[in-house]
């Protein structure tokens, strides 16, 4: 094996399958998105360059702007709600005996395995008007002016749409932390904890600066899924009713393939690569001054 | 001696993926996959050896004894012209509409029969030359009047598909519930707003409606609209000489907008999908639907109860001072059977079996009667029918005017505001005057 690293040639030669796969399917079709994103064009017709056209379009499209910002709300309940409940219940879990440990850890990560359009008609059902389990548990305690069109009511179908994705996908960022935590060297608590440290000091002074940078990772992934997100609002609403639940990708679906511009379509394809781009580099600015222990 | 075999299998390693790479990447991969491979030359060289690729969107459960009819077809037509093979695949309707068939449409690799709406989407491929034009095919069979109406399929009078799913759009109402209620069926729109009322009043939902696709509360919306304004006006709207923002068209909104406000349909109705719209009839909580003829088929099962046999068709209520025709209705050519231009002369003459078949008294009238698909051509007996249908027959048979729905007749940009116009219209947060405002805009702004 030595003797391949040391050859350019056969070292190249090994690289090229992969190499040849990432240029075709991916640098070709985000050149070829980048290229559209300049063009007037239906799908099947000749593509008319247009030059920056479609993103002037784009600075007046207040639908745009308004689905932008639901992924930014997709981005502060990862960060406000999400990741405190995740690094709680990973803490809670690092905790219970070994056996009770397994029993938690499959609990928390059932929801990843379905699809999600299963778990989105699953909230559908939830949320149901009349039949709905949210309702009817409302209801029941007595909350009747608590009930909602939950998926009507474009004051709270949004956030009824976070609820369910949180749902799906917390288990997954629990696991990833609960692995890190469980990869602290028991010595270090027990040596706190010898000092007299209490169990708040030592998971506010051990725990979480040790976990760091996995929580970094975590927040990355969520905010990068954030920018992304589209499978749950496809599933539970499509964008609707009136663009209420709109974010950028099924508005960028909108576009190209119901509206047939394919054009305009790639130009919000590349804003929400862009998008993603900056904000995944603030967050690895946070990764910047590594500790050392 | 080693370095080299290590070497040699390492560059076949190497050619081969870069060869399974170029070849599935390229060429139209030939086969009964879902993708519309097959299309064009497959089968070419031999005469007797025809292979036609058909993508249908007969996926849902519910659309069993449809698939049925079209299997029987295909073996009727592979009968008749030994050597030709038919390779079906089904996909679901709205994936293949808007995802594979301008995906396969923008590679060159469509199906050679495929499932093809009017409209927009017909005119949007034809005129980028991917349809086969039907005219002269229709000559040599001598059908160029046997069809109700191609103007949906028909580019700069060439026809370019044949439509197969026919509906027309009306109210279903339950006949016994609108006695028990001491209600008559509304011959003007004042008996119908009277009719909601009433119907109210007794604790009913007097009109389903799901309204989460805005298709659905669209039917109604464009049906007051017409009979106020005429379709002509309408149809005015592409070229500038009649205006969103006018009286009369602003009076429809408002009509519209007295009905949300009324209570006329269910709470929570953004968030009902459409499947759900008939169970409100079928559990007896709503009064009527408005909705296209497809629904019959709902209403003549057994599991329906009290509705099977008591469930009645009216056509939309004449608007006193509308300026449309009033005795009109929505008839759709909506869907259909398109070919791809991309075929050979033996494909071609498959083809034209396939049509003389499938459009056939025979198996226009098992539709007709097995899943309550109007006719799109004239036929001479239509006797047989369950008496849902030949309601709606006869209503048709007794409009004097039929209109397309907005969709085809507004762009694709305008259909979305007008969509999301409709919802907002439910939804409380807007107001038909700033519609109407808005709808003018877009419309300025897409013709430009």
């Amino acid at each position: 094996m030595n003797s391949v690293l040391k050859r350019p040639a056969v070292f190249a030669l090994f690289l090229l399958p992969a190499v040849l796969f990432y240029v075709v399917f991916m640098i070709y079709p985000i050149g070829e998105a980048i290229y559209d994103g300049f063009t007037k064009w239906n799908g099947v017709s000749e593509k008319n360059f247009i030059g920056l056209d479609n993103y002037i379009r784009l600075f007046q499209d207040s639908l745009f702007w308004d689905s932008l910002l639901r992924n930014f709300w997709f981005i502060v309940f990862a960060i406000v709600i999400q990741l405190p409940i995740i690094v709680f219940v990973a803490l809670l879990i690092s905790k219970v005996g070994r056996r009770f440990q397994s029993f938690y850890r499959t609990a928390v990560f059932t929801p990843v395995i379905l699809s999600t359009a299963i778990v989105g008609i699953l909230f559908l059902f939830i949320y149901a008007p009349d039949v709905g389990l949210l309702n009817n548990f409302l209801k029941a305690v007595g909350l009747d002016s608590w009930t909602h069109y939950w998926m009507s009511d474009p004051n709270v179908n949004f956030l009824m749409i976070l609820i369910a994705n949180a749902w799906q996908w917390d288990g997954f960022y629990i696991i990833i932390v609960l692995a890190a935590i469980l990869n602290i060297p028991k010595e270090l608590d027990e040596s706190a904890e010898m000092d007299g440290a209490n169990i708040f000091q030592r998971t506010a002074y051990i725990t979480l600066p040790l976990i760091r940078p996995i929580l970094i990772v975590v927040l990355l992934l969520s905010v990068a899924g954030s920018m992304k997100a589209l499978d749950a609002v496809l599933v539970m609403t499509n964008g609707g009713p009136f663009h209420s639940t709109e974010v950028m990708a099924t508005y960028m679906i909108k576009v190209g393939f119901q509206q047939f511009e394919y054009g305009y379509g790639s130009a919000i394809a590349v804003m929400i690569f862009l998008f993603t781009l900056i904000v995944s580099m603030l967050v690895q600015l946070l990764n910047r001054k590594d500790v050392e222990y | 001696m080693k370095k080299q075999w290590f070497r040699l299998s390492a560059l076949l390693l190497v050619l081969m993926l870069v060869l399974t790479a170029c070849s599935s990447g390229g060429g139209s991969s030939k086969g009964t996959s879902g993708d519309g491979g097959g299309s064009g030359d497959s089968g070419s060289d031999s005469p007797k050896e025809v292979t036609l690729s058909l993508t249908h969107t007969l996926t849902d459960s519910a659309e069993k004894d449809t698939l049925e009819i079209l299997n029987e077809i295909v073996s009727t037509v592979e009968e008749k012209t030994p050597g030709v093979t038919f390779e079906l695949s089904g996909i679901d309707g709205e994936v293949f509409r808007n995802q594979k068939l301008p995906a396969a449409m923008s590679t060159g690799t469509t199906p050679d029969v495929f499932d093809l709406f009017g409209g927009s989407d017909t005119q949007r491929y034809a005129k980028a030359g991917k349809l086969l034009d039907l005219t002269p095919i229709l000559e040599e069979l001598g059908w160029q009047d046997r069809f109700l109406d191609l103007s949906s399929f028909t580019v700069d009078g060439k026809v370019y598909g044949l439509p197969i799913a026919v509906s027309a759009e009306g109210f279903f109402y339950n006949k016994k519930m609108v006695g028990e209620l001491g209600l008559s069926v509304p011959k003007t729109w004042d008996d119908l707003l009277n009719f909601v009322t009433k119907a109210k009043a007794a604790g009913k939902i007097p009109i389903s409606m799901a309204s989460k696709a805005p298709w659905v509360p669209g039917m109604l919306l464009n049906a007051i609209i017409i009979h106020n304004v005429g379709i002509d006006n309408f149809k005015g709207l592409t070229t500038g000489e009649y205006k969103w923002t006018n009286d009369q068209m602003l009076k429809a909104f408002k009509e519209f907008q007295k009905l949300v406000d009324m209570g006329a349909f269910p709470e929570g109705n953004l968030g009902i999908p459409y499947p759900e719209m008939a169970s409100y009839m079928i559990r007896g909580d709503a009064v009527m639907e408005y909705t296209g003829s497809w629904d019959a088929k709902l209403f003549f099962k057994d599991k329906v109860g009290d509705l099977k046999g008591n469930t009645g068709f009216f056509m939309f209520p004449s608007v006193p001072g509308g300026q449309g025709v009033q005795d009109s209705m929505n008839v759709n050519f909506a869907n259909g059977w398109g070919f791809s231009a991309d075929v050979t002369d033996a494909q071609k003459k498959a083809i034209k079996t396939f049509i003389k078949v499938a459009y056939s008294d025979k198996f226009v009238k098992e539709r007709l009667k097995t899943i309550g698909y109007l006719s799109p051509v004239k036929l001479k007996d239509v006797s047989g029918l369950n008496p849902l249908m030949s309601d709606i027959t006869k209503t048709m048979e007794k409009s004097s005017k039929w209109w397309p729905a907005y969709d085809a007749i507004v762009n694709d940009k305008v259909h979305a505001a007008f969509n999301t116009g409709i919802q907002q219209m439910l939804g409380g947060v807007k107001t038909p005057e700033e519609i109407v405002k808005h709808l003018q805009e877009v419309t300025n702004q897409s013709s430009q």
